[in-house]
This record gives structure tokens, sequence and C-alpha cells, in this order.
């Protein structure tokens, strides 16, 4: 299954890529309003 | 404590490392597995493995970030133990459903096999990441690497459902055109 095969390496990937993903997002970014979503 | 306080520990060969690991990254390792196996006996035992395989190898190695090389055994010990359960026909968790995102990012069914060895797609997979805008990476990685449900990566990232599985699948077609450009067809 090459599909799994690609699971399986992105699992591989740089340490500094997933360091990144473990940071949440803010929340709102600046500019950003309740109204005024971008969709 | 800090985490090269807990290496430290590990080298001092005191058992105080383990439960130091569990204490700041048991959660993080918990979840990763639960995302795969999508159950919480197995997900601790996943864990309490990733402890002691940890415990085998610091020292020598002395792993940084060690956030992520945890992370790392962890994933790879569960998605062995979902092997296992799917085998046994009781799988679940988020795999089934990323395999079956994923399948739409391989351009042929031989070209993987064939074509690249593991290292070489890794090295294939780092660059695609690299070119990509921060946004999209980690929410692919999120997903592909993490395996969490979309709900959570919009709830962890402050964005919409919908914002996120269109992210996920542009940069799903975009790998996938990455993939063809490199060589990745047979």
């Amino acid at each position: 299954m090459k599909e799994k095969q690609l699971l399986y390496a992105i699992g591989w990937v740089k340490d500094a890529y997933i360091e990144e993903m473990t940071q949440p997002g803010n929340r709102r970014r600046a500019g950003a309003s309740r109204a005024g979503g971008c969709g | 404590m800090e985490e090269k306080q807990i290496i430290d520990l590990y080298f001092a060969r005191s058992e105080q490392a383990i439960q130091e690991t569990d204490r700041k990254y048991g959660s993080f390792c918990h979840q990763i597995a639960y995302n795969i196996l999508f159950s919480h006996p197995d997900s601790e035992e996943c864990v309490n493995d990733t402890y002691l395989k940890a415990w085998n190898v610091i020292p020598p190695k002395r792993p940084h970030p060690l956030k992520v090389f945890l992370g790392k055994i962890t994933r790879n010990l569960a998605l062995d133990r979902w092997d296992w359960n799917n085998a046994a026909k009781r799988g679940g968790g988020e795999v089934t459903a990323s395999l079956e995102e994923l399948w739409e990012c391989v351009p042929s069914p031989m070209g993987l096999d064939q074509i690249l060895e593991r290292r070489e797609l890794v090295k294939t997979l780092n660059a695609f990441l690299g070119r990509l805008p921060e946004e999209s990476r980690k929410v692919f990685l999120r997903r592909y690497w993490n395996l969490s449900p979309v709900k959570e990566i919009a709830s962890f990232y402050g964005l919409s459902e919908s914002k996120v599985k269109m992210l996920l699948m542009r940069t799903r077609n975009a790998l996938r055109e990455y993939l063809e450009q490199e060589g990745v067809v047979v």
C-alpha cells in the first residue's frame, strides 16, 4: 500500500517542522474582526 | 523541568527521568498514540514503550528536541500496533481516513516502491515542506504526522474547519504534483 509508505515517511521529516507544528496558532490575526470573516 | 535536566537524569540513570518525561511530554505522546489507535489502554502501552526505548538509547544518544524524539518513537510504535490491530480487524482512529486522503498524493500504483527508498522520499518531502507557507505546512503535518482530526486542527490553530480542509486539499494536490515533478512516477 503506497499511501502507507507515504504516511510512514512523513513520520521522518525534519524535526524543525514537527516542532513548528506543535506550536499553536494565533487565535485571531491582527486586523481580523468577528464580522469580517474572510471565509 | 527543562529538557536538558531531564536528559541529564537519563545520563545519571535515574528513574526520575521517566517520571519527569511523563510529566512534561506524556500527554503529547498519548495524544499521538490515541489519534492512531483510538484506545486509551493501547495508547498507554505505546507511551510506556516509548519511555523504555528512550531509556535504552539515552545515553549515549542526546536527542534534541526531546519532545520530537519521543513523538517520533510513539508515532512509529502506534502505527506498528495499528497495523497489528488492523490485521486483527480491530483498527480505528484517524489512520484509515489519513491513508485514504494520502492515496490522492501517490501518482502511480508502483511509483514509491520502485523509484524511491524511504530516505529519498523523506528528502523529497522535506524539500516539498520547505516550499510551503508555514500555515499550510503546520496544518499538513498536524493532519498526517500527528494524525489529528480536522476539528482538532482547526481549534489548535484558530482556523475554521473549512479552511483546514481547503488547505489540506490544496497541499495534497501540490504534493502530488511535486512528487510527479520529482519523478515519483513510473
